[in-house]
């Protein structure tokens, strides 16, 4: 059940492919759009350490970020507000300005899916994209997300990464439960535990099948780094969406470990569903 | 079906915050008037100009902290969220300056007593910040008034020499005056490009920075060396390194605005080389007041004789005939040159703000290198070119370059081979200073923060359209590798 869908404007080349796939998302199930708009202003107003005689050129600096990023929020306003009048979809506006974070996970709340791009999140194009600001949406909890490519492409064929772990049993689930592409291809993958893959992909081909996906293809992929052989996978099958699960301390073990939703994050160029 | 939720507006300050700005401007004025009070006592009461004490001042490693106080204050607030916009207000910066200044003061009045508070301002304020503050000033506001329009066809060739002309003229109007004179009309010219970062990089290096070397009116530290008796035209003396430096970065440049031009779409080169305007120079009256202030500084010189009319230079003449310029200046510009350099004051009086507490508390640490500045370690010219730089860096170029040349100056005591006699009569080694000089000036192009016009530049850029790198890409993808090679060069060749 898909009745309300949250959508970052960010101001990012991700920006229209998220507004695209929501606006096509609500159409379908008759959902409500909700486009949000956010100024960081402690994150505009780092302009670093500034030099003796330089205070008046970072005030100037900061002004200009926060006049520019205005500018820019209006634009994306607009441009959201005529794709969805175009095509007749329901919608609603929302706007943060303090504690912007916090904030786009209270909206989250009350929303079914929330859709940003794969990389970067509300700099309009104006401040340096920190590459963490996805994943600290993702250590939030907000889940599932649809984290969008630059370039957009209909949902036909997806892609499950599949673990066994309860966190990828979780996405697998989720995915077909929300059924948002209720005609997609599906290719459910495993890598390595050769002792258990054939079994695993068993089952989840069988959960498939009960919800109405009859041709899902499987494979058991062995390989020395999983977190690449996922990206060549899908490139490979021309996979549109890449179904993963996370995992709950992304940043502890992005930096200690390395994830596979990290490298998806910084390295795919096709959407990324994102559940538990 | 649409509904809008209310849109959340920026706060401005509380009142309580404007009350409290209020009780810093009146601890600033008790500050300033309770340091002007001691000066004119010491004015007054005739005392004996000291030449400095070389022995130790006791509790010396209490006595320096206000000078790392108040460095840490200049570094660390503007980045700490609680004081950043604090920050901001030139009274509170003034007020935090005095604070650092009173505590030296008395520092003072305790090792050494009341009589020494006279002596410690009469160095700080009337030997050191007065002509100092007088001649950014000075330069700053006559060289605001001199506006560069145009839009040249951004070849390589053409910005190349953008930046040669530049970095010849840093010496002569300052670095900050030719950055703000020339780096809008080189946007401009560049507007149609894709590829602008690294003309501004090399711009910061070599007109923000290693442009200003001739001259003692090029770069403050340079000034502060002729204040402490380094003749005025001894910095020509270094046209060998600067031409060297400038050369090797130009050809660098050049090698990499060719590269990328290549790279510029068809389409915007097109236009480019349509969208034409020629350069055009308004408030150029102003280049003569500009040669007025570095003839004031090069030969209206205190106790000696001035130039064709004979007569004894008097305290301040000097700077009485520099702001005589500047209200000149301000009554013959046309109107729109400085509004067309989006000028005003803000940066002269942040600078002014913080020197009287820089000049003030610095008093200590000199003492201390003048007693113990052997003990540092360093004796050979390329050692004080790194050290200097080094904290040149980071740290503003002209307390740095204070703290080494009296490091220097202590070492030397006496005439002789490679020694240079100041016109204080004190003595220096002309290889440590060239060092001292050449990293002062030079490695202030490290990073942003390295001197004032860097990040006035990429404040510039970026308010253009321009991508800037941050501080640490600036410092890790282009000055350490383009500079630090080049710099070990200029060490190698004329240093060692």
């Amino acid at each position: 059940m898909l009745k309300r869908i949250l959508v970052a404007l960010s101001g990012t080349p991700f920006t229209p492919v998220a507004v695209k796939h929501a606006v096509e998302l609500a159409r379908r199930y008759d959902a409500v759009v909700t486009g949000v708009t956010l100024i960081d202003l402690k994150r505009i107003h780092v302009v670093g350490a500034v030099p003796v005689g330089g205070g008046a050129a970072a005030q100037a600096l900061r002004g200009h970020r926060t006049d520019l990023i205005r500018q820019r929020i209006e634009e994306e306003i607009e441009r959201f507000e005529s794709v969805c009048k175009e095509a007749g979809v329901h919608y609603q506006l929302a706007h943060e300005t303090e504690d912007t974070f916090t904030k786009l996970c209270d909206l989250w709340r009350y929303h079914d899916l929330t859709m940003i791009g794969l990389r970067g999140l509300f700099e309009y194009e104006v401040i340096k994209n920190p590459d963490d600001m996805v994943a600290r949406l993702i250590n939030r909890r907000v889940r599932p997300i649809l984290a969008v490519a630059e370039d957009y492409r209909p949902i036909r064929r997806a892609l499950v990464a599949y673990n066994g772990s309860m966190g990828s049993a979780k996405a697998m689930k989720r995915f077909v439960r929300m059924g948002l592409w209720p005609d997609a291809k599906v290719k459910i993958v495993v890598f390595n535990r050769d002792d258990e893959a054939e079994q695993l992909l068993s089952d989840a081909a069988d959960y498939y099948h009960v919800y109405g996906y009859d041709d899902v293809e499987t494979a058991h992929v062995r390989c020395a780094s999983p977190r690449e052989e996922l990206l060549k996978q899908a490139a490979a099958w021309e996979s549109d969406i890449l179904v993963m699960g996370t995992q709950s301390k992304m940043h502890l073990l992005k930096h200690v470990l390395g994830s596979m939703t990290t490298q998806a994050l910084r390295h795919a160029e096709i959407p990324l569903f994102l559940t538990q | 079906m649409s509904s809008h939720s209310a849109m959340n507006a920026h706060s401005g300050p509380p009142e309580q915050g404007r009350s409290r700005l209020n009780a810093m401007a009146w601890y600033s004025i008790a500050g300033s008037v309770l340091i002007a009070a001691i000066l004119v006592y010491h004015v007054l009461s005739h005392h004996e100009p000291s030449h400095g004490h070389h022995e130790l001042p006791a509790l010396w490693g209490i006595g320096i902290l206000p000078f790392v106080g108040i460095l840490a204050c200049i570094a660390f607030l503007p980045l700490i969220r609680w004081t950043e916009h604090w920050w901001e207000s030139n009274v509170n910066r003034l007020g935090v300056a005095l604070s650092f200044a009173l505590l030296t003061l008395v520092y003072y009045l305790i090792v050494r007593g009341p009589s020494s508070l006279g002596l410690v301002l009469d160095h700080a304020i009337l030997k050191d910040y007065i002509p100092f503050i007088v001649l950014l000033f000075c330069l700053y506001v006559i060289s605001g008034g001199i506006a560069l329009r145009g839009d040249l066809a951004a070849h390589p060739i053409t910005n190349t020499g953008f930046i040669a002309v530049g970095a010849i003229l840093a010496s002569f109007i300052g670095t900050t005056g030719a950055s703000m004179l020339l780096i809008r009309p080189l946007l401009q010219t560049n507007s149609e490009r894709k590829h602008v970062m690294h003309t501004v990089i090399f711009f910061i290096f070599l007109v923000s920075n290693i442009g200003g070397t001739l001259l003692p009116v090029g770069d403050p530290p340079l000034f502060l060396g002729y204040l402490r008796g380094v003749e005025f035209f001894w910095t020509l003396g270094l046209w060998k390194p600067w031409a060297t430096c400038c050369v090797i970065l130009l050809v660098i440049y050049y090698l990499w605005d060719t590269y990328l031009y290549k790279k510029e779409r068809p389409e915007d080169i097109q236009l480019d080389e349509t969208q034409k305007e020629p350069l055009q120079l308004t408030g150029g009256i102003n280049l003569l007041y500009l040669a007025g202030i570095v003839a004031a500084v090069a030969f209206i010189v205190p106790g000696k004789t001035f130039p064709l009319l004979g007569f004894e230079v008097f305290p301040f003449l000097r700077e009485m005939v520099m702001l005589a310029l500047v209200a000149i200046s301000l009554k013959t510009t046309p109107p729109g040159a400085r509004e067309f350099n989006q000028f005003n004051y803000a940066a002269i009086l942040e600078v002014a703000a913080l020197f009287v507490g820089i000049f003030i508390a610095m008093q200590v640490p000199i003492e201390v290198l003048n007693s113990k500045g052997s003990a540092l370690g360093l004796t050979q010219a390329w050692h004080f070119f790194w050290a200097t730089g080094s904290l040149s860096s980071f740290l503003d170029n002209a307390p740095t370059y204070v703290v080494f040349f009296e490091t220097a100056n202590a070492m030397t005591t006496e005439a002789g081979p490679e020694v240079m006699t100041l016109t204080t009569g004190d003595f220096i080694r002309e290889n440590l200073l060239i060092g001292i000089s050449l990293g002062a000036v030079f490695m202030g192009a490290m990073t942003y923060i390295g001197n004032g016009p860097n990040f006035m530049v990429r404040a510039i850029a970026e308010q253009s359209g321009i991508k800037m790198p941050s501080f640490l890409g600036y410092l890790f993808k282009y000055s350490i590798p383009i500079l630090i090679p080049v710099f070990a060069v200029i060490v190698w060749i004329f240093l060692v």
